[in-house]
């Protein structure tokens, strides 16, 4: 991606203390960070004491590609005056299939970035998280659901037995 | 370009001393709820339980997954542990029948009904279209539910087209909360009970719902909050005078069944902008539209 020297630069540090400069641009694609931004316009180094460097390096690589579609797209349309239809269909497509690449993690992963896209609030991140996490339980039965996210199951038998009798037919076996 | 490695760095690493830089930033602590969450080592402990990450999230976050399944999955939530039991209940209902799967022990209206009462409420928006008439009593204490539950948006209806059609109780009519409403195969009880019905309604669709004039004059002197009218297929109609402050779009559609509406009198509705009249008349087809320019 090409950066322009004079954009402003950002350090954000991870809690185990790694460091990661990012433009500005890429940076305010984090709510909570651009409104840190508007309020005083001189920060350069920004701690981020609950978001690890593994995690953190993942938030920003797909800030940075989201921020690299949206100028690629606006620098179409500014070329040919206004976007053609099949080129931005094609580009939403193309960052679609990244999308879905980027979220072929483990669901502790998954969840790690739940926590970062809330905390941070990258609303496009915190969608295709939590997305992937219904997806995950969609169709499933209670007791594949728990294995996949390892629930501990702290329910008594006669607890159980009352939700169950609530609702029975969504506890049918036959569909 | 695919997502690189997990490892790889993102942006370079920055040679400034953040202890000592007065322009640093210190970003308010969230919740303790919202703390870093421990990865067991996986090379220390190969054979430990990992963690229960999931469990971990806030409770906004873990009923927003909850409110992205269909109805069926979204309550088998509640079985999961007790920090899922009622998470499924905190999202507002959004319920459509067609949705839920068939059972071979109960019947659409039974679920329909064992998910209204289960469901603290509010209830944002329901479609029935699979409930049995022959349970009409059972659907009159569901309405009731609703209304009592803050419902904003129902669609009602049972695909008969022939002469089945059901009464609206007057625990619907009279509810304050509904927004937008839907009613096919219906019919209303007399004018007299039509006042101060659907008080705060924007929009309402009829379909196959015999009017008659009074009726409907009745209807729109009531509800003062209308923007959009849609009648489509209601016979009945004769002589319509249009008095309706906030009224914004007007269609009435009829394909011969029973009289048509001989007149359409737009008497007084300021905010009209669009106006349908169709349909097909004796064979033919007619058609009539118009967009009101601001006077």
């Amino acid at each position: 991606m090409a950066r322009s020297s004079t954009e402003n630069m950002i350090t954000l540090m991870s809690s185990d203390g790694e460091e990661f400069m990012v433009t500005e641009k890429v940076a305010r694609e984090c709510t909570t960070i651009r409104n840190m931004l508007e309020d005083d316009c001189v920060i350069t180094n920004i701690p981020l004491p609950n978001v690890t460097s593994d995690i953190l390096s993942m938030v920003i690589e797909y800030c940075m590609e989201h921020v690299a579609a949206a100028e690629k797209a606006a620098a179409e349309t500014a070329e040919k005056g206004s976007s053609s239809a099949p080129a931005a269909a094609k580009a939403n497509k193309d960052l679609e299939e990244w999308d879905k690449a980027f979220m072929n993690v483990d669901v502790y992963t998954l969840c790690d970035l739940i926590l970062a896209a809330n905390y941070l609030n990258v609303s496009g991140l915190l969608d295709l998280t939590i997305q992937t996490a219904a997806n995950l339980i969609k169709g499933k039965s209670p007791e594949q659901i728990r294995k996949t996210f390892h629930i501990q199951n702290d329910l008594s038998l006669e607890e159980e037995e009352k939700i169950r009798s609530q609702t029975p037919w969504a506890f049918e076996k036959s569909e | 370009m695919l997502p690189s490695s997990r490892r790889s760095r993102v942006g370079a690493p920055s040679d400034s001393d953040s202890d000592s830089d007065p322009q640093t930033y210190h970003l308010p602590l969230p919740p303790p709820d919202h703390n870093p969450i421990e990865i067991p080592d996986q090379n220390q402990n190969p054979d430990q339980d990992r963690t229960d990450l999931i469990s971990h999230l806030p409770d906004c976050v873990l009923s927003t997954i909850i409110s992205l399944l269909p109805i069926r999955d979204s309550i088998r939530t509640g079985i999961l542990s007790s920090r899922f039991r009622h998470l499924w209940k905190q999202n507002p209902l959004h319920l459509d029948d067609s949705t839920i799967p068939r059972s071979l022990r109960y019947t659409t209206s039974q679920v329909v009904t064992c998910i209204a009462t289960v469901h603290p409420g509010p209830i944002h928006s329901t479609r029935i279209s699979q409930f049995d008439l022959d349970f009409r009593r059972k659907l009159d204490d569901l309405i009731e539910t609703f209304t009592r539950k803050g419902i904003k948006e129902l669609s009602l209806g049972f695909g008969y087209k022939g002469v089945r059609r059901y009464r609206l109780p007057l625990s619907l009519l009279q509810c304050q909360t509904l927004r937008k409403v839907s009613l096919s195969d219906c019919f209303f009880p007399p004018s007299p009970f039509l006042d101060s019905s659907f008080p705060n309604l924007r929009e309402l669709t009829l379909e196959f719902v015999f009017l008659w004039d009074d009726l409907l004059h009745c209807l729109l002197k009531s509800c003062t909050h209308l923007e959009v009218l849609q009648l489509m297929n209601c016979a009945g109609l004769q002589y319509l005078r249009i008095n309706c402050a906030k009224l914004q779009k007007l269609t009435i559609h009829e394909e011969g069944y029973g009289t048509h509406a001989k007149e359409v009198v737009i008497e007084n509705a300021p905010e009209l902008r669009s106006l349908r009249l169709g349909g097909i008349y004796g064979g033919v087809h007619k058609d009539f539209s118009a967009t009101c320019e601001e006077t």
